[in-house]
């Protein structure tokens, strides 16, 4: 119901009295409640509307009652118990809903034909074009990754892009919007953006063409310093710190500051970027950069982690800045590590010194890549039992900073998956190979830009062998555990086993920058936007939304697909000895991965790491100062955790083959 | 094998991989500590010892051996006579 009315006469007197000026006041509408005594020093041009005032609103700590104070307003919408003090130029084309506070901002202005961010077209990946994602409200992982990696496809990035402009037209409006409860405060200018309901802008210096998403359980900061130009927020991302982002996009629960440099790129949910220059980067969920002097430039990544001083290079030959890396989920590249663009890194490894040859060990995962002597050395599987692997795989789901209700990226959080169990069988045929055909008086052999030593093969192997039995058997006995229950005979263990391959391929799957799917899902997606049944964004995220809910469903088909082939048997023969069998080496797997790691683990507290302790002291005093400061082996929670897995890994497998007692032939 | 013959092949063993020379080589010497065998050389040196050897080794067994005495000890259990 509109109870907005025209001013009245009285009314009209009372804000002349207040040094206020009208073009016509005509054209200026109020709510029942309005107090015209609130409205001082204001000059208003066009139509504008004003409700209800006669409420107060708290800034930094004092009760102020709200109204607008020195402030020319041009054709704005203005809601029940907002305050406006002080503005520098002047406020123009805005609705600004109810409870919004606005103080000492230069200006708020949307110019004709502002789209707030929605459209811009960043070059992302390949910093001289050919990988554009366009920005826009809503837009998540999954959506850019659609966008810049199906490039191949040239007929479904059409259609893509005909639903996001369709998607961007709903978005349209002439007046930008502030929405209720947002704060702008102590900012320059703002202008053609639009902020949501509880956003805090307090201190930027510069907002141009882009959209704070916030909302009342996620609100989003923009702090002091601040340069945001073609730019979408998302709710509960914190900006802060004399940091300038151009032509970006920051997801959900991210957190930059500490004057981070930043255009072209993508940061997804719960990224960190501080201090650091990052160019032309799609930095899935989880991406940190914390350090100065580190460049990530020209790549792809998720759930990573960069070292001090990591550096990438994507200009390798005279035709300009067009190689890309890829780094695929949970890498790490080590203080001053460097990496020559084109590089593909596999999933969990970690990158430590300076690579001068184009690598490409994308089957290769959990490896460590090290300098020795200016070559670049590679230990596949090592990072299988690195404590800091364990500890990752804990730590991603207990640091999910988002509190939206609707979390826009989806994200499968499991370090071991059927993508890296793939790419684990597919490098231990590649090892295989490689040991098999080399002989025994060569030392070293390249692979993918890369040396391995020849006995390394051998350990890669067993350590891939390792962790892929301790993934599928163990998910085997899990499933057994959970329907034990049902299970009367083996005839029913059995059918637990079957299931309607649809004809498709259940051992090939894709990371879309943090979710997990079957490849078979994407390409569907990827047909449904061809044929145009798929031709709305809500369709195409219920879309995405089912195949993020089909996971674990996926997976278990992923497994029944691949255990006959790994394991030499088929599903007829399982009994329980066979049973027993697969359970043995279980146990050997989880317990040797288990002690790797517990053993190195132990270096944390060797003899090297107390270099630094007890100074000047004797061997005992450095052994309490270091107990003091760090803590002993026998405390840390993750030793304590391991130990714990380890005593719950020696219990399974008794308790597996009692339970299964049970089951008759 | 006898244990003089274990002893001279894990010795040999050791010096190749950690670049020294035999006789800077104790038993008394810790792998890590003393002849410098951080965690990515420890890796070849196992590997090293299994293609020596001709095994196999229980990840979680191998790790217990810290020194070259112990690697001694260790495959003269393994290697009967």
């Amino acid at each position: 119901m509109n109870t907005y009315k025209k001013l009245s006469v009285n009314q009209i007197e009372i804000l002349k009295k207040n040094h206020c000026h009208a073009e016509n006041w005509n054209l200026i509408k109020v709510g029942r409640d309005f107090d015209p005594d609130r409205i001082r020093f204001t000059e208003f041009f066009g139509k504008v509307t004003i409700g209800n005032n006669n409420n107060n609103v708290n800034i930094d700590g004092l009760n102020i009652p709200c109204g607008i104070y020195h402030a020319k307003i041009a054709n704005c919408n203005i809601g029940h118990n907002v305050y406006i003090a002080n503005i520098g130029s002047a406020i123009r084309n805005y609705n600004i809903e109810d409870n919004v506070i606005i103080q000492n901002v230069s200006q708020l202005v949307v110019e004709k034909g502002a789209d707030f961010g929605n459209g811009i077209v960043i070059n992302v990946v390949n910093e001289a074009g050919g990988r554009e994602v366009t920005l826009y409200e809503d837009l998540n992982a999954q959506f850019a990754y659609l966008q810049a990696f199906y490039r191949h496809d040239k007929d479904f990035q059409i259609k893509l892009q005909k639903l996001i402009k369709g998607h961007i037209k709903t978005k349209n409006s002439k007046a930008g919007k502030i929405c209720n409860f947002a704060q702008i405060i102590d900012c320059g200018a703002l202008t053609n953006v639009n902020v949501g309901p509880n956003a805090v802008i307090k201190g930027s210096r510069e907002l141009y063409n882009g959209t704070v998403q916030s909302c009342p359980e996620d609100p989003t900061f923009i702090g002091t310093g601040v340069i945001l130009k073609d730019f979408i927020v998302s709710e509960g991302a914190h900006i802060d710190d004399n940091s300038i982002l151009e032509k970006v996009f920051v997801g959900q629960g991210s957190r930059v500051g500490k004057s981070l440099s930043a255009e072209n790129s993508l940061l997804f949910a719960n990224c960190e970027a501080f201090q650091s220059e990052i160019c032309s980067i799609f930095a899935g969920p989880y991406s940190v950069t914390h350090h100065k002097s580190t460049l990530l430039i020209a790549g792809l990544f998720s759930f990573y982690n960069a070292g001090s001083g990591t550096n990438l290079s994507n200009h390798m030959y005279k035709l300009g800045p067009v190689h890309q890396g890829v780094f695929e989920r949970g890498c790490k590249t080590g203080s001053l590590s460097y990496l020559l663009l084109e590089s593909h890194i596999s999933p969990f490894s970690v990158v430590i010194g300076k690579h001068k040859t184009n690598v490409n060990i994308e089957f290769l995962p959990f490896s460590y890549l090290s300098e020795e002597n200016g070559g670049s050395f590679l230990i596949p599987g090592k990072n299988l039992f690195s404590v800091g692997t364990a500890r990752d795989g804990g730590k991603w789901p207990n640091r999910d900073q988002r509190r939206a209700t609707l979390k826009r990226d989806l994200i499968i959080f499991d370090v071991f998956s059927p993508f890296t169990v793939e790419k684990m069988r597919r490098g231990r045929d590649i090892l295989q190979h490689l040991y098999r055909e080399t002989p025994r008086e060569v030392d070293t052999i390249q692979y993918g830009g890369v040396n391995i030593k020849r006995l390394i093969l051998r350990k890669g192997i067993k350590y891939y062998s390792l962790a892929i039995d301790r993934y599928l058997i163990g998910k085997v006995m899990t499933k057994i555990e959970d329907h034990i229950g049902n299970l009367k005979t083996w005839k029913d263990v059995i059918k637990l086993f079957q299931f309607d391959p649809e004809h498709r391929c259940f051992d090939k799957w894709t990371d879309m920058a943090g979710l997990l799917t079957l490849s078979g899902n994407v390409e569907k997606i990827v047909q449904n936007v061809k044929s145009e049944k798929i031709s709305l964004m809500n369709d195409l995220q219920r879309s995405l939304s089912r195949a993020y809910e089909s996971y674990y469903h996926d997976e278990w088909k992923y497994i029944c697909s691949v255990l006959e082939k790994e394991y030499n048997f088929s599903y007829d023969q399982l009994n329980r000895e066979l049973m027993s069998e697969l359970v043995n080496r279980w146990e050997t797997a989880a317990v040797s991965l288990n002690a790797l790691m517990l053993e190195d683990s132990k270096m944390e507290y060797g003899k090297n790491s107390k270099i630094g302790y007890g100074l000047g002291q004797n061997e005992e005093i450095k052994d309490r100062d270091f107990n003091a400061v760090r803590g002993n082996f026998e405390n840390n929670l993750t030793i304590n955790n391991l130990n714990k897995e380890y005593r719950l890994i020696k219990k399974r497998p008794k308790e597996f083959m009692e339970m299964i007692k049970s089951i008759h032939n | 094998m006898e244990r003089e013959k274990i002893a001279q092949s894990v010795i040999a063993v050791t010096a190749r991989e950690l670049n020294k020379n035999t006789d800077q080589i104790k038993e008394e010497h810790h792998f890590a500590y003393d002849l410098g065998a951080d965690s990515l050389k420890s890796i070849e040196l196992v590997a090293a010892f299994e293609e020596e050897f001709d095994l196999d080794l229980d990840e979680e067994q191998a790790l217990k051996v810290q020194t070259v005495g112990g690697a001694i000890d260790f495959f003269s259990k393994l290697l009967p006579d």
